[in-house]
């Protein structure tokens, strides 16, 4: 008897709780949109019709904290005048990239992330990139830059910042840059035997592709082979070609030689450098404030050559809409019509200092910096933007950092790498 | 016999009515996530809602309500994330299948081109103003290139020609658009672009979609469009229209041809693949000859870490402990902090202090002996600086629950063992040893677990290197999970979860059986059955 | 406590040993002691010196800045990407609430384990510990899914909020803590509760009014256990949080030392001094509790 009372008291119970929690559910999904509608309003109409309340309409983007201000900036403008709220997301760079991976898919993504070309191949095949019409445009941009955002024959990005590594130089020590491998050992062995610098030479990071690319290529090497078109064909891994092997010699070589270390890690490199211990330096644009305020007296020349040229790897920064945005045609429009513009290209230019992707701006700024850094990027190699980016700088690393260390042969590093690249690419078909 | 739980009818009201609120969230949770994560979830949580409604009501199980709301949180903060982890396992998602089939079939239906001769016109757009903002719907009014004005919506085929002298709207606003269309009023698209990239004019035999907007007009650009592809459910096939090509299923994938004709449509989306990951874990060379090596590394990284975490732990509680040693509470205070600083910051700080070239300790070393250790590259040097440094990290800890153990050890034990004429290494070893192991024996084994998987020590410390060797992602100090993330995330297709997944499978079943066999031989668990 | 007057006793132990052996082991346990807090205090004093130290590279700092100033504070303080103490706030929210959720879970539970004797106890007192080994790296998917529909449903449960972030903690309450507890738990003799019931108190009285205050000191030791693991966590944070206002302090500072190309070490310096500096507070004031809670509680584990 007791035990019906309390099933039925409690079955009672359970059902009211039930239905005031479905209420309460709509009450708070009706409050919600009234606030949204309220917040609308209070964006002041600049356009000339009536504007509706807000029903879709918030564009979101991602940015890393150096790009916050300027996005924030170009944010408001554009809510001013186009009465679209605009929300500014900061995550690490790096972050971005994987956070839209798992966010887009599970539809919580934002309308626009920025980021860079290498990005797209990944994010291309997994879906999650829409395409970008840039119209006549397009014609307006750094050819290279468009070329970097364009996968399988779609553009999917509005480039705005093209950047790629040069050689930073401390005029007081090094009055003339060399220009070719040989005598960048010669010029750094006598500053470290004078005890005039602690480090003659050093790049970006130790052992990480991305700086030492251009050492590659100045030996004819370089990570992948070209199609017809001139774009990066997966299935040409040239990582262990002659030229590549020669170029990790040569690597091999400066340490030896006691030019380059290990251990040497960024901050390391700043500080020496900040410090006048370092003489040269391969790095990009980011440093240049860094470097004018520490009062060095510095030149920026191009990366030493080998048999040839050296071509750094050229970055594009720019920006991506989602394909799986909730706003695809607004965040297109926002980012082909109102950031690919004069106005917002140069305020952009104004608040981080790089080499715009916009050409009418780039022609504007007059800054012999910019065109020191445009040298080294007129004989750039694009970024390759193909997914398989992961594993070439995983295994490209190991490679040169085992040279670095001096745990494995250039020749013999170069070609495991290759060997393991190859594979995992043939595999992933 | 110990009554259980007695109620008053207050109590039991009040029983009643918590329960009753948290079947009502139950409900809700379940019907919620059920339809949007998977049934099974839905129907795990409506089951576990109903074992913890019978344990409230029934008093035989009263000793489990105690335990229920824990178990509840562990059920879906745990054991689902771990079933859907083996879920994962058997698919394979990762970067180029991140989409599900239906999402990836619903971009397809929504991919346009535009035909040749296409139409071009501009949009503007009209909307009426109703209560509920999602019920408004919306006229066109379009523009061609040659000047000629149409009236257009979705609920209407075909395009209403407006003459250029029509009078019918009203007045006009400098680009010679009505303001208005009857009840229609001209609207700000750029909030609507969604759903009204959506909608679709027929215009036999073609469509019109919006396809662009033109934010400096307030307008759309609207274009002649027709499918790409044509989704046949019935043989699962895909046609593109253009080409002619059929496309059929295959892992993932739609692809058409074979061999070096083979062609897939990206993206591919997520889909079951059976044991083919934890098939890789065993058969794939360049991933299993690393794994026996790191697996004993990982077990000696977790061994050697509490070993030497608890070995100085308990030197300095010995000594802490001693009654001769004077400011105690000062030296205790001072050997605690490595504790209360987070742990990612006493690593990075050590990364700097050893760096090889530069760090202050290898400049000391170089300047005192003349020798530079390399700690990060010599696979040797860089496991002991990582057992070094986590021992900094952990020590502490240690320290704390041996002073605890110590001070409770019974002193009439030691008293007779002065009695006996034992030495303090003696008693040291047979007594004092012996009763702390006991004490903190169930901590230590959940130090090992924790230290098993502890990724971020090794990541933020040297990133797993030095590395094995050029052909492989594996680096000398990278342990099981460490290795498991850098397999999932950097493999030729970037991210792969589906074989993390499997990976973390492996791991778990090993480091849970180290886990039960670590209990079965310090005893632990016969203790636990004992006190039960 | 049972055995605050440790000492006492030991002194009557030691009066028959030799004094000058008793000299020398006194040297040794203070230059063993001197030693330690060397090592341990020397990476804290090291972050200290570069959080005044304007050079801003670890390399580059001496043990005692060269021209001292709080410009790292400053910029840190001042600048708008990193609200440091929103960070710390948000940190501390997290790791409080963390620690209260989990420290009722626990408490509840290990009481049952320790009182009760009922089928499925010993299996669940396993599994609850074996379960924890589960690495969290490979379940992050699923946290990401399901905190992104329970936040449709209860948005401050949902991805991006501190609520969602807790709620994941707390799933994990269970494992070593609850061992631990019950170890505490047994230590009480059975007969208080059985003769409290005997005069006609409920259980949940019993809990209330007799034991809970007997288990103060576990509580406080479990209570910062959980409060140091979800305070020092930040690969879960890291991906369920974006918004730099929900940021927790771990993710928020590693985020300024991981971009790579704007290292400013001084600048993390002071950033992680000011967030730590509250904890070690903490930690130095409640030291005592936590050795008192750890002695009765492990060892009758």
């Amino acid at each position: 008897m007791k035990s019906i009372f309390k099933i039925t008291l409690f079955l009672a119970a359970v059902a009211l709780m039930a239905v005031l929690s479905v209420s309460n559910h709509i009450a708070t999904s009706v409050v919600t949109a009234a606030t949204a509608d309220a917040s609308a309003a209070t964006v002041a109409p600049t356009v000339t019709p009536t504007p509706l309340p807000s029903v879709e309409g918030t564009l979101t983007i991602w940015v890393n904290p150096e790009r916050q201000a300027i996005i924030e900036a170009a944010g408001k403008d554009f809510s001013a005048k186009y009465n679209v709220p605009v929300r500014v997301q900061t995550m690490n760079f790096g972050d971005i990239r994987t956070n839209f991976n798992i966010a887009a898919p599970a539809g919580n993504g934002p309308d626009i992330i920025a980021g860079a070309n290498d990005w797209i191949g990944e994010l291309y095949s997994n879906g999650l990139l829409a395409t970008v019409d840039l119209a006549d445009k397009v014609k307006s941009f750094d050819p290279v830059a468009v070329q970097a955002f364009t996968y399988d024959g779609k553009t999917v990005g509005v480039p705005y910042q093209v950047e790629a590594v040069a050689m930073f130089y401390n005029k007081d020590l090094v009055p003339t840059p060399p220009t070719t491998w040989d005598e960048t050992q010669a010029v750094a062995t006598k500053l470290q035997a004078d005890k005039k610098a602690d480090q003659g030479f050093a790049f970006t990071v130790t052992g990480e592709l991305y700086g030492h690319y251009g050492l590659l290529t100045s030996y004819g090497g370089g990570v992948f082979g070209r199609d017809a078109q001139g774009g990066y064909d997966a299935k040409q891994v040239i990582m262990d070609n002659a030229g590549s092997i020669q170029a990790a010699t040569e690597l091999d070589k400066l340490v030896k030689a006691g030019v380059l270390k290990d251990g040497v890690t960024y901050d390391v490199a700043k500080d020496l450098f900040l410090k006048g211990r370092l003489a040269m330096w391969v790095n990009g644009p980011w440093e240049l404030d860094n470097i004018r305020k520490s009062g060095i007296n510095f030149g920026i020349a191009v990366i030493p050559a080998g048999t040839e040229k050296a071509h750094p790897f050229v970055g594009v920064q720019g920006f991506m809409v989602s394909k799986l945005s909730k706003n695809a045609l607004l965040a297109q429009a926002f980012v082909s019509e109102f950031l690919a513009t004069d106005d917002t290209m140069l305020k952009l230019y104004q608040a981080q200092f790089g080499v715009p992707a916009w050409l009418p701006t780039r022609t504007k700024v007059t800054n012999p910096d910019i065109d020191a850094f445009s040298a080294s990027i007129a004989n750039g190699d694009p970024l390759p933007g193909i997914p398989a980016m992961a594993s070439v700088w995983t295994l490209s690393n190991n490679a040169l950092n085992l040279v670095y260390q001096q745990k494995a042969a250039p020749d013999a590093a170069m070609k495991d790498a290759s060997a393991s690249l190859r594979d995992l690419i043939a595999k992933a078909k | 016999m110990i009554r259980f739980g007695q109620s008053s009818l207050r109590a039991l009201f009040f029983k009643l009515a918590i329960l009753a609120v948290v079947d009502a969230f139950a409900i809700q949770l379940s019907i919620t996530l059920g339809t949007r994560i998977g049934a099974a979830l839905g129907i795990a949580i409506a089951v576990f809602t109903i074992i913890v409604n019978i344990v409230f009501l029934d008093e035989r199980l009263y000793p489990w309500r105690w335990i229920s709301p824990a178990l509840a949180g562990m059920f879906l903060l745990v054991v689902y994330p771990m079933a859907y982890s083996v879920t994962v396992a058997f698919t394979n998602r990762g970067d180029g299948h991140t989409l599900t089939k239906q999402q990836v079939l619903g971009q397809w239906e929504a991919t346009y081109f535009t035909p040749d001769n296409a139409e071009i016109y501009k949009a503007y757009i009209f909307a009426r103003p109703v209560a509920d903002p999602q019920q408004s719907d919306f006229r066109f009014w379009l523009v061609d290139p040659d000047g000629k004005t149409f009236i257009a919506s979705s609920d209407v085929t075909g395009l209403q020609a407006v003459p250029a002298n029509d009078t019918t709207y009203g007045a006009r606003d400098s680009k010679d658009v009505p303001n208005a269309l009857g009840e229609f009023v001209r609207i700000t698209p750029q909030r609507y672009s969604t759903r009204l990239a959506g909608l679709t004019i027929q215009n036999p035999p073609h469509l019109i979609k919006l396809t662009k907007l033109l934010l400096l007009d307030q307008a759309f650009q609207a274009q002649t469009q027709e499918h790409v592809y044509v989704y046949d459910s019935a043989k699962n096939e895909v046609t593109d229209q253009q080409t002619n090509k059929v496309y059929r299923e295959e892992r993932g994938n739609f692809v058409t041809g074979t061999g070096a004709d083979r062609e897939i449509l990206v993206p591919g989306f997520e889909a079951y693949i059976g044991f083919d990951n934890l098939l890789r874990v065993v058969l794939d060379a360049n991933v299993r000859d690393p794994f026996w090596r790191i697996f004993a590394w990982t077990v000696v990284f977790a061994v050697s870490t509490v070993v030497t975490q608890f070995a100085l732990g308990l030197l300095f509680a010995l000594v802490l402990n001693s009654p001769d040693l004077p400011l105690r509470p000062l030296w205790r205070s001072l050997l605690i902090i490595p504790y209360a600083v987070p742990f990612w910051l006493g690593a990075e700080v050590w990364r700097g202090l050893l760096n090889p070239s530069y760090g202050p300790i290898n400049l000391m070393l170089k300047n005192l002996i003349g020798i530079s250790p390399q700690w990060f590259s010599d696979p040797g040097l860089a496991k002991l600086m990582i057992l070094f440094v986590n021992m900094y990290l952990g020590f502490s800890y240690m320290m704390l629950i041996s002073l605890g153990a110590l001070q409770s050890i019974p002193h009439d034990i030691y008293e007779a063992a002065v009695i006996d004429g034992a030495n303090d290494i003696q008693r040291f070893r047979f007594m004092t040893l012996p009763l702390i192991l006991v004490a903190v024996g169930p901590l230590l084994i959940a130090s090992f677990a924790f230290n098993f998987n502890n990724f971020t020590i090794i990541e933020l410390l040297n990133n797993g290197g030095p590395p094995m060797s050029a052909a492989s992602v594996a680096g000398h100090t990278d342990i099981l999970l460490s290795y498991t993330y850098r397999l999932a995330f950097s493999g030729a297709q970037g991210a792969d979860y589906g074989f993390a997944a499997a990976v973390g499978m492996f791991i778990f079943v090993i480091v849970a059986t180290l886990t039960f066999l670590n209990f079965r031989f310090t005893g632990a668990l016969e203790k636990v059955a004992e006190n039960g | 406590m049972a055995n605050a007057n440790p000492t006492r006793s030991r002194k009557t132990q030691h009066d028959g040993i030799v004094v000058s052996n008793r000299r020398m082991r006194s040297a040794l346990q203070l230059a063993v002691v001197i030693l330690g807090s060397i090592f341990a205090l020397y990476p804290f004093i090291v972050v200290v010196s570069a959080s005044f130290d304007p050079t801003n590279s670890l390399s580059g700092q001496t043990l005692i800045p060269a021209n001292a100033s709080f410009i790292n504070y400053q910029k840190i303080l001042s600048n708008e990407q990193t609200p440091i103490l929103r960070w710390l706030a948000n940190s501390l929210t997290v790791s409080a609430i963390t620690a209260i959720i989990t420290l009722i879970l626990t408490t509840l539970a290990a009481y049952s384990f320790s009182r009760f004797r009922f089928r499925g106890r010993q299996a669940s007192l396993q599994i609850t510990l074996l379960i924890q080994v589960f690495p969290s790296v490979v379940g992050l998917v699923a946290f990401y899914i399901l905190l992104q529909q329970l936040g449709d449903i209860i948005p401050w449960l949902g991805l991006n909020s501190l609520g969602g972030l807790i709620l994941i903690y707390t799933g994990s309450a269970l494992g070593a803590n609850a061992w631990l507890m019950k170890g505490y738990f047994d230590t009480i003799p059975r007969d208080l509760d059985e003769s409290a019931m005997v005069d006609g108190a409920s259980r949940w009285t019993i809990f209330v009014q007799i034991i809970l205050p007997l288990i103060r000191p576990i509580l406080a030791v479990i209570a910062l256990l959980a409060f140091v693991t979800s305070f020092n966590d930040f690969l879960i944070p890291q991906v369920l949080l974006k918004d730099t206002n929900v940021k927790t302090l771990s993710v928020g500072l590693i985020s300024l030392l991981n971009n790579n190309f704007s290292v400013s070490w001084g600048v993390f310096a002071a950033g992680a001094l000011i967030g730590t500096l509250p904890i070690i507070i903490i930690f130095l004031a409640l030291q005592t509790q936590i050795v008192g809670g750890l002695a009765t509680g492990a060892v009758k584990g």
